[in-house]
């Protein structure tokens, strides 16, 4: 089983490092480089969980956040914020847009890992194909 | 913030400070000259925001031990800086020493050194200072065993560029710009250590990679001022390609530099704080920061 998992950052570093992590853990990585762009990477294909910075330009990732929790099919998908800025304030504006969760930078990969098995365990995967029971270890069908 | 800094000169005649006045200023100081130790007197007393004052070698023969015991007499932590004629007189013979002695005609770089030794805390109070080398070492903690190399020093506000360099400003509580700069060779070398897998690095990822770097140790540094409770916003970075240039901004306080090493390897670090909410800084630390390791799920 493959999982899908959308990357929003303007930081081409920043995304590489991730892509490496979480293609090595057998996902399927796609990558925007700001929210306006993880908006239509979203709509545009299946995603089951997503990290996003926050301070990017066009459209920050909070923004996206909100517009992504207006559509019915990202109501519940596990988003992360991934970002440098560490602040408690910031966090509860997170927590408002709609993100599951914050991480701060430098992240150690299997800090982020676990983060990731913890999002989706338990949780439908998108369009309800899949309930796993364990990342990557037990599935009931095939995206 | 606190008022305007001010730096006393005392010169019979304002020849030995050609150009040290205006390095002054640009340090952020509004300099102040008397032509007697007696008219200095009068303003030490008068003045609480008076930061240093330097004597030129002139004065410093006429009277000057006598001036000293005065002046340490009634603001005992005040700095002062002695002017030192070439030969085996400088130094002041015997009784009550300056905090720091440079040699006549004062050159711009000495002058800097030894202000920033004695009036780093005036700019970047060691809870700053400390913050900021300690943000440092956090953002590139990922990288390996970085060490701050040769302590930090202050410089006016006009940055020297190498090959690479990213700045990024912010606002709020406390406003600026942090710029992190390296060479090539050592961006090159920094990029094959976090992704070893890529062959050739073409400039614009490098560029990025400083990019993300001063990203990282900026929001170390504003993590600090979040534990305060100040809440500032970051911009996105801007790149520079200019090895060799320079760069003024507008501003009259200094930035704080720190070189930070790694083997061979060095990453300059250039951060200008242009002002700051100093009664939050100074209240207790009670805001929320999410830690390095940690993740908040809501």
């Amino acid at each position: 089983m493959t999982w899908s998992i959308l990357v929003v950052d303007d930081s081409e570093t920043s995304r590489s490092l991730l892509r490496t992590t979480l293609v090595a853990k057998g996902a399927r990585v796609i990558e925007a480089e700001n929210g306006k762009q993880g908006l239509l990477r979203a709509r545009t294909d299946t995603v089951d969980l997503i990290f996003s910075d926050i301070h990017m330009p066009v459209m920050d990732g909070l923004q996206m956040i909100r517009e992504l929790r207006m559509l019915r099919e990202y109501e519940k998908t596990p988003i992360f914020v991934l970002t440098s800025d560490a602040s408690g304030i910031r966090a509860a504006e997170g927590k408002n847009a709609g993100a599951t969760g914050w991480i701060v930078k430098p992240v150690n990969p299997e800090v982020l890992w676990k983060a990731v098995e913890k999002a989706l365990f338990g949780i439908p995967v998108q369009q309800g194909i899949i309930v796993p029971t364990a990342l990557g270890s037990s599935s009931s069908g095939q995206k | 913030m606190t008022g305007e800094k001010q730096v006393l000169i005392v010169d019979r005649a304002e020849g030995s400070f050609s150009g040290v006045m205006e390095e002054l200023d640009q340090l952020g100081f509004r300099v102040v000259w008397v032509t007697s130790f007696a008219a200095a007197l009068d303003f030490v007393n008068v003045s609480q925001r008076l930061s240093l004052v330097v004597a030129s070698a002139a004065a410093a023969d006429d009277g000057g031990q006598e001036f000293l015991a005065q002046l340490k007499a009634v603001r005992p932590t005040l700095p002062v800086i002695w002017g030192a004629k070439a030969g085996p007189s400088a130094k002041p013979s015997s009784g009550l020493s300056p905090d720091s002695l440079i040699p006549e005609p004062f050159r711009a770089d000495a002058l800097r050194s030894a202000v920033s030794a004695l009036l780093a805390e005036h700019f970047y109070p060691r809870l700053i200072a400390d913050a900021i080398k300690s943000a440092a070492l956090e953002g590139l903690g990922t990288l390996g065993q970085f060490r701050v190399e040769g302590d930090s020093f202050l410089t006016a506000n006009q940055s020297a560029f190498s090959d690479l360099a990213a700045i990024i400003s912010f606002s709020g509580d406390a406003s600026g710009h942090l710029m992190v700069s390296m060479n090539y060779e050592h961006a090159r070398a920094l990029y094959r250590q976090f992704l070893p897998s890529v062959r050739s690095v073409p400039i614009d990822r490098l560029e990025d990679l400083v990019g993300e770097l001063c990203n990282r140790i900026l929001g170390r540094i504003n993590a600090f001022f979040a534990r305060h409770g100040l809440s500032i916003q970051q911009s996105t970075p801007l790149f520079i390609r200019a090895a060799g240039s320079t760069m003024r901004y507008a501003g009259r306080r200094p930035s704080f530099c720190v070189e930070l090493a790694r083997d061979e390897m060095g990453i300059s670090l250039e951060y200008y704080l242009a002002d700051y909410d100093n009664a939050k800084l100074r209240a207790e630390a009670t805001g929320k920061v999410i830690e390095l390791g940690e993740v908040l799920y809501f």
